[in-house]
């Protein structure tokens, strides 16, 4: 047993008893007040090893996963300015005036942007669970339907409870929280300095902000009424072209729903539903189109320059995370008020939250005031629709992009310099559209528009002040004014019914794997090549999951039929299924999943067996996240948390700005022995998964290395060669040959696919194979069974 | 032309610590320092296909495997299509695999030869280089790196400055001559 916090011993709610006064046969007395701490609550699951586990609680399954997976560091910063007695420079093995080096250095900063990831999704559960709580009591049932019973996979595993009401969940958040202070006291100057243990530390974080993502969105699937692991969530619309813009648009923007939900609720109530467009961008986007299908998405957090210079929005509500710095600046200059919803974005605005509606809305409109903090989600619908309404005919949808007559103008005062191209995150030919388009060729520009991550660094980059981004946006008018999709709206988790039906599958191999497009549009070649990379394996009846930014993208492509992947794909998990969970915090559904394949397919006991699940993932569920345009500090956490879990993750050439990855070495055959559960013999089980964190150059090498990473030393030989007659045939079509580390992912004869036989016994031949048993895989020796 | 001279990162925020790369500006300079090395590996990324600042990086690939000086090997997207080309390659890796074993001073090579004394790189994104390239700098500060893509790369040893398309096909060019005449 590890260490016992004091959660361990106040895993339920407490119980007080407040007497005025007592008079019995043996005791008289008043002002009574009995407290009895928290009750643990039992049910048919006995409890695991650690429940609430502390930050060192699971440090030697950490050091299990360092030892194989080791981190290469990439320091983005050469200095730590941290302290009074820097800049420290850490260059090549020199330490700080502290003693750090640069490798514990660069973990505490993975740890640092990991801890702030996972306090924004704490925070952001926080203030949801708060106002769910005092709208719809404490008492509300977590209750998601009669296909899933295993509510909560991943605070059963972590915390070791079950909660059954929304108040419930405030144990498992309270930890969390609780946790993330002493995480990020760790990187205080003169606390941890060792790498193996920030790199832990990570670990715990991601593993915490899982449990945070999971209490946000159960809370508001129960409370809000959204699908609940609906394979057919209804479809909405996606794009600039989706808004109608003869209505007042208000355009949402942020994470967290229910500013956007008390629009919707107000136009419901005032017989106005219909005739204001309400638009959103980012997460915010996913979550009110699940509380209200005929919401319409724009797009992902890059769309936000470009919808609100097209004018489009006629006012803006911002709530939280992932929202321009310059909002505020961007929506004056098409005179949109803006409507600050959240103490963690006030954007320097009044706070208006006390006064009446009429009064602000007419500041508003009036311009005497550019926008308000109101931080009131019940009335914030009406303040926002009343305002709409009013500024919609005055705005006449004005816009701060250049007319087609002065696009010409303003690509001809480029003098070619490039700086904007030097600015560029994706270095993109920015002179070069210019020049056409000085020549009225506007067709560079709309290919920049298409793999432009829509940042504008390129405008404060250019020496003439050129709007450059503003140019490109206009110059592919004709792209983004028919940019209208169709997108399953998130459907929440996966339901035990049908893990129950893929578990088995996907454990022995069956169902190649289980991938997950996932995290933001910081995407260095476009968002298209997610879409390719997601077709591919859906053609090849892998299950493909998806949330967040990148669940946006994969909607916007169109087939020769006109069709988006959501109208060509079923919304099953299962074989050639693409799952659309929601936003951000519905990556939960995606952890859960692997999880509830170990505790529904494989019956392993859940509760507080973190370890043993971990495990079990890692060599046996064939699943693979992909966070192809992963952008923030909410990813890294994210990511920590799948770490932890087993499950490996592949980022896209901006994600190598983590600055460091964790890598396995395949050649070294010492890192690739297991334990045979059945015999406790140590037994070579080869280089799956081969790395836990890395990043692809591109979309060919990402395609190879997803098939390559859903391997699993548990596949059975069945199993075994369905994956790898996939990773041949993606490696012969991308890399033109059979690959070259094929004889370390074959076991025995019985692995080849038959097609491929003969060709892969000559090479095998070669390289000298020989077979290789294949043992029930554990990393744990305590789960051995004979002794 | 003069303006890209400036010993500055390409990527304008890209801005290194105290340790950056020395500038090639003499062709000669390079010859000395690929002369005097051992074992010399030349890593080409996933965009030796492409045409940057108007030169077919194949080309100037092709230049330098004339030479017989690198043991060559690619990024895994671009490895067959170069050896199409008739381009000799070792192996295709990853630019972050091969960072991590260039860094592991126990690394024996792609033949089991030992360490190698050189590694030059050209045809990667910018940013990814930077970063390997910073990952070899902090910890593999015996490994020699040259950068020969056309962009300042402050964390190799030896970089190109910033430089216009027919510049790096001379600089290059120059390079290979005065290698075959060894």
């Amino acid at each position: 047993m590890a260490s016992l916090s004091r959660w361990k011993v106040m895993s339920k709610r407490d119980f007080n008893l407040r007497v005025k006064k007592l008079v019995s046969d043996i005791v008289q007395a008043e002002e009574l007040e009995i407290s009895f701490g928290r009750i643990l609550e039992e049910w048919e699951e006995p409890l695991g090893p650690t429940p609430f586990p502390s930050i060192i609680d699971l440090r030697r399954w950490d050091q299990i996963l360092l030892e194989r997976y080791k981190p290469f560091y990439m320091p983005f910063c050469d200095l730590c300015c941290l302290c009074t007695m820097g800049k420290c420079d850490l260059t090549a093995g020199k330490r700080g005036a502290c003693g750090i080096d640069m490798s514990a250095q660069q973990s505490r900063i993975v740890l640092l942007a990991a801890c702030i990831g996972a306090a924004t999704h704490t925070s952001h559960a926080r203030h949801l669970l708060e106002y769910l709580i005092s709208r719809y009591g404490r008492n509300h049932p977590i209750d998601l339907g009669g296909n899933i019973y295993l509510e909560a996979p991943i605070i059963r595993l972590v915390c070791g409870i079950k909660p059954r009401t929304i108040g419930d969940l405030e144990d498992a958040l309270s930890y969390v929280e609780e946790q993330i202070i002493s995480l990020l006291a760790a990187t205080h100057t003169g606390q941890e300095d060792s790498w193996i243990d920030f790199e832990s530390k990570v670990f715990h974080t991601g593993m915490l902000d899982h449990v945070a993502l999971e209490i946000a969105d159960i809370a508001q699937i129960v409370a809000l009424g959204y699908p609940k692991g609906d394979p057919e969530a209804p479809l909405t619309e996606i794009g600039l072209a989706a808004i109608d813009q003869n209505k007042p648009v208000i355009l949402v923007v942020g994470h967290n729903v229910p500013s956007a939900a008390s629009i919707v609720d107000y136009l419901v109530k005032s017989k106005m539903y219909g005739s204001v467009e309400v638009a959103g961008i980012c997460c915010t986007a996913h979550d009110v189109a699940r509380y209200s299908p005929t919401a319409k998405i724009v797009g992902p957090l890059s769309w936000q320059l470009r919808f609100v210079r097209s004018g489009l929005p006629d006012v803006v509500v911002a709530d939280e995370q992932c929202i321009r710095a310059d909002i505020l600046l961007e929506a004056a200059r098409v005179k949109a008020p803006v409507i600050a919803t959240s103490v963690e974005k006030c954007m320097g605005l009044p706070d208006a939250t006390g006064e009446p509606i009429d009064s602000i809305v007419e500041k508003l409109v009036s311009g005497s005031m550019q926008g308000v903090v109101f931080l009131d989600p019940e009335r914030v619908g009406e303040l926002a629709v009343k305002t709409a309404l009013k500024v919609f005919p005055h705005r006449q949808k004005v816009r701060s992009l250049p007319s087609d007559e002065e696009l010409k103008v303003l690509a001809s005062r480029c003098r070619g310099c490039r700086f904007c191209e030097r600015a560029c995150p994706n270095n993109l030919p920015i002179a070069e559209a210019m020049s056409t388009a000085s020549k009225g060729d506007f067709n560079a520009l709309a290919y920049l528009y298409e793999v432009c991550i829509g940042c504008g660094k390129c405008e404060g980059a250019c020496p003439r002040n050129i709007p450059v981004h503003s140019v490109i946006v206009q110059g592919a008018r004709k792209i983004w004014r028919n940019e209208r999709f169709k997108i399953r709206v998130g459907r929440g988790p996966i339901q035990d019914v049908e893990i129950r039906n893929v578990g088995r599958p996907i454990v022995f191999g069956e169902i190649p794997g289980v991938i997950a497009f996932v995290g933001c549009s910081n995407y260095y070649n476009g968002g298209r090549e997610i879409v390719e990379m997601a077709e591919e394996f859906l053609k090849r009846n892998y299950i493909v999951v998806t949330s967040g930014c990148a669940a946006m993208t994969l909607a916007m492509a169109k087939d020769e039929e006109g069709r988006s992947l959501y109208e060509k794909y079923s919304g099953a998990f299962d074989a050639g299924g693409l799952v659309n969970v929601g936003s951000c915090v519905s990556n939960s559904h995606i952890a859960g999943a692997a999880i509830k394949i170990a505790a529904i397919f494989a019956k392993r006991n859940l509760r507080a067996n973190y370890e043993e699940i971990a495990d079990y993932i890692l060599n046996r569920v064939g699943a693979v996240g992909v966070a192809w345009g992963a952008m923030s500090q909410k990813a890294a956490a994210i990511a920590a948390g799948f770490w932890r879990l087993g499950v490996p993750v592949i980022v896209g050439p901006h994600g190598a700005k983590y600055r460091r990855f964790l890598l396995g070495r395949k050649e070294d055959e010492s890192s690739w022995y297991t334990y045979d559960a059945r015999t406790g013999d140590r037994v070579y089980a080869g280089p799956a998964p081969e790395h836990l964190f890395v990043a692809a150059e591109g979309k060919e090498e990402a395609i190879v290395m997803i098939a390559k990473l859903c391997m699993r030393p548990n596949d059975t030989s069945k199993g075994r060669a369905i994956k790898l007659s996939h990773y041949i045939d993606l490696s012969k079509k991308f890399f033109g040959s059979l690959p070259d580390d094929l004889h370390l992912y074959v076991r025995r004869e019985a692995d080849i696919p038959l097609t491929l036989k003969s060709e892969v016994i000559k090479f095998l031949k070669e390289k000298g194979w020989s077979e290789k048993p294949i043992p029930d895989p554990t990393l744990l020796p305590r789960l051995v069974r004979k002794r | 032309m003069s303006m890209y001279r400036f010993p500055e990162p390409w990527a304008t925020a890209e801005i290194p610590g105290p340790k950056k790369a020395a500038i090639l500006s003499r062709p000669e300079s390079l010859v000395a320092i690929i002369k005097r090395s051992n074992r010399r590996l030349l890593a080409v990324g996933s965009k030796a296909l492409d045409k940057v600042e108007g030169i077919d990086i194949v080309e100037l690939i092709r230049l330098l495997s004339s030479t017989k000086l690198f043991t060559i090997v690619a990024s895994r997207n671009i490895a067959y299509k170069l050896e199409g080309k008739g381009i000799p390659i070792a192996a295709s890796i990853s630019v972050y695999e091969l960072g991590d074993r260039l860094r592991d001073g126990n690394w024996t090579g792609f033949d089991g030869g030992g360490k190698y004394g050189l590694t030059a790189f050209i045809g990667f994104p910018y940013i990814t280089l930077w970063l390997v390239l910073s990952g070899l700098k902090h910890f593999a500060p015996s490994l020699s790196t040259v950068s020969l893509d056309p962009y300042y790369q402050p964390h190799a040893s030896w970089s190109l400055p910033n430089v216009r398309g027919g510049e790096w096909y001379s600089f290059i060019k120059r390079v290979v001559d005065s290698l075959e005449v060894m």
